[in-house]
């Protein structure tokens, strides 16, 4: 579930690990790097995703993750930037002052940047394979556990919460209307949902001992994901600007690089 | 049994602590979801799973569930822009479970165990506010692109300071979402039958 969609081309079949240290990369840079830079973050992850065969269903993704934000951010920062006083537009009582566009604009593209470096990331890389190149890595194998089992349960919760608030509501329980009818369906609604699960954990966990869950013995995976020599090509890039990053900051810090 | 000294000990991972996790991460997320979209109301309640998670198995394994409910979340069907606040709801899964560890939330309690679920609340509330403001104000410039950016709005023409709007903004709502939050787990936990709750490394401690 979520924006994993199975695919061919370049970007899905490169190995979870590099794509994760470019994804952090990707991250991180848009805040860290000069601004001038900027530009060419947000290109870069688009158009390597759109080269991977991502398509139009990405930039829909990219579109719906980052609107809303940029959308906040330009219209708060634009009409409300304490201190400004270049008005550029009057709306009435509210101004846009440049000012403020000035601090929004970069402020959008370092979110754009970063989630279309994410978008990219989780539209190609499998949970499964993801958690198992962490796993192979040292990461403990419980924590894989967690990730996976939360990945799938999150849609049987929110099936199990439409079916009780139908199972509710055919009882009489009012879930619209004045904000006390509201407020009291808190606990019809939520009750059931979370004390039935509480419950449940008990015989998942129980399960998971009869299977020997916490015996630390080593464990096999079903899928293995390969590496090639183009992902440790992809490896070495990635921790190559990762490394680089801490060093421009600290250019950055002791002026030697102005931007 | 658990002694004070494994509130902090990896020893509060065990199997049961371990499936508690996944299943509140997806609790998070599915009453985030009846909260905001069925019922529509002004709070989120999407940290209730963390919190019970803290306070039935400790502050290591809540603190690590909220960070990872929020990461997984940002990453799977939410707005990513939820991922960077994974640093706020780690303190929340943990002073839910150190206020659990100090036995605040025991049914036995009666109505005092009430009035401290609502403190505990309301600390939580103030500190998640207060970790939250500068992710806000460097990552977002300030804004969360939700229906509380009006209430900055509100702000900045009260202040003349970003970062200040921007505390202020989550001092007036967070307090009120986690002293609801925690409220609902105080509820929710009494009604758990004892057997199920001390199946959990401090369940005994809301018995």
């Amino acid at each position: 579930m979520g924006f994993y969609v199975p695919g061919q081309g370049w970007l899905h079949r490169l190995h979870p690990w590099p794509k994760l240290l470019f994804v952090i990369l990707g991250v991180l840079a848009p805040f860290l790097l000069p601004l001038v830079l900027l530009p060419v973050l947000i290109v870069t992850p688009i158009g390597l995703a759109l080269s991977a065969g991502l398509g139009e269903r990405y930039v829909r993704n990219v579109a719906i993750g980052t609107l809303p934000i940029c959308a906040s951010i330009i219209l708060v920062n634009g009409f409300f930037y304490p201190g400004a006083r270049e008005v550029v537009l009057g709306l009435g009582p509210f101004h846009l002052t440049r000012e403020g566009l000035a601090f929004a604009a970069p402020t959008a593209a370092r979110v754009i940047a970063a989630v279309a470096a994410t978008i990219a990331f989780v539209m190609t890389t499998r949970p499964d394979d993801l958690m198992e190149a962490l796993v192979e890595r040292g990461a403990h194998p419980k924590l894989a556990f967690v990730v996976l089992s939360a990945i799938q349960t999150i849609p049987r919760m929110i099936d199990k919460a439409n079916r009780i608030l139908e199972a509710q509501q055919a009882r009489g329980l009012a879930a619209s209307g004045s904000f006390g009818a509201r407020g009291r369906a808190i606990v019809p609604l939520l009750g059931p949902l979370i004390i039935g699960s509480l419950i449940d954990v008990r015989e998942r966990s129980l399960a998971l001992e009869a299977r020997a869950f916490s015996s630390g013995a080593e464990r096999t995976a079903y899928r293995l994901v390969p590496v090639r020599a183009v992902d440790r090509l992809a490896t070495r890039i990635a921790l190559a600007g990762l490394l680089a990053l801490p060093v421009i900051v600290a250019l950055r810090i002791a002026g030697v690089i102005n931007v | 049994m658990t002694t004070r000294s494994s509130t902090f000990s990896m020893s509060q991972f065990t199997t049961t602590t371990i499936v508690l996790m996944a299943v509140a991460i997806a609790i998070n997320i599915a009453v985030g979801y009846v909260v905001q979209n069925v019922l529509k109301l002004p709070i989120y309640l999407d940290s209730i799973g963390t919190v019970l998670v803290g306070i039935l198995a400790g502050p290591l394994a809540g603190a690590a569930t909220g960070a990872l409910a929020n990461i997984i979340w940002g990453l799977t069907i939410g707005p990513s822009t939820i991922t960077p606040f994974a640093i706020t709801a780690l303190f929340i899964g943990f002073l839910a479970g150190w206020f659990g560890s100090r036995g605040w939330f025991a049914a036995s309690g009666g109505g005092i165990s009430w009035v401290r679920a609502a403190i505990a609340g309301v600390i939580t509330g103030v500190v998640a506010a207060i970790v939250s403001a500068p992710i806000a104000y460097f990552v977002f410039g300030g804004t969360t692109g939700g229906g509380t950016d009006a209430v900055v709005a509100i702000f900045r023409n009260m202040t003349d300071n970003i970062f200040l709007a921007t505390q202020l903004q989550g001092l007036a709502s967070d307090p009120v979402d986690k002293l609801a939050t925690f409220l609902v787990a105080m509820a929710i936990l009494i009604a758990v039958p004892v057997t199920v709750k001390t199946t959990f490394p401090q369940g005994e401690k809301t018995v």
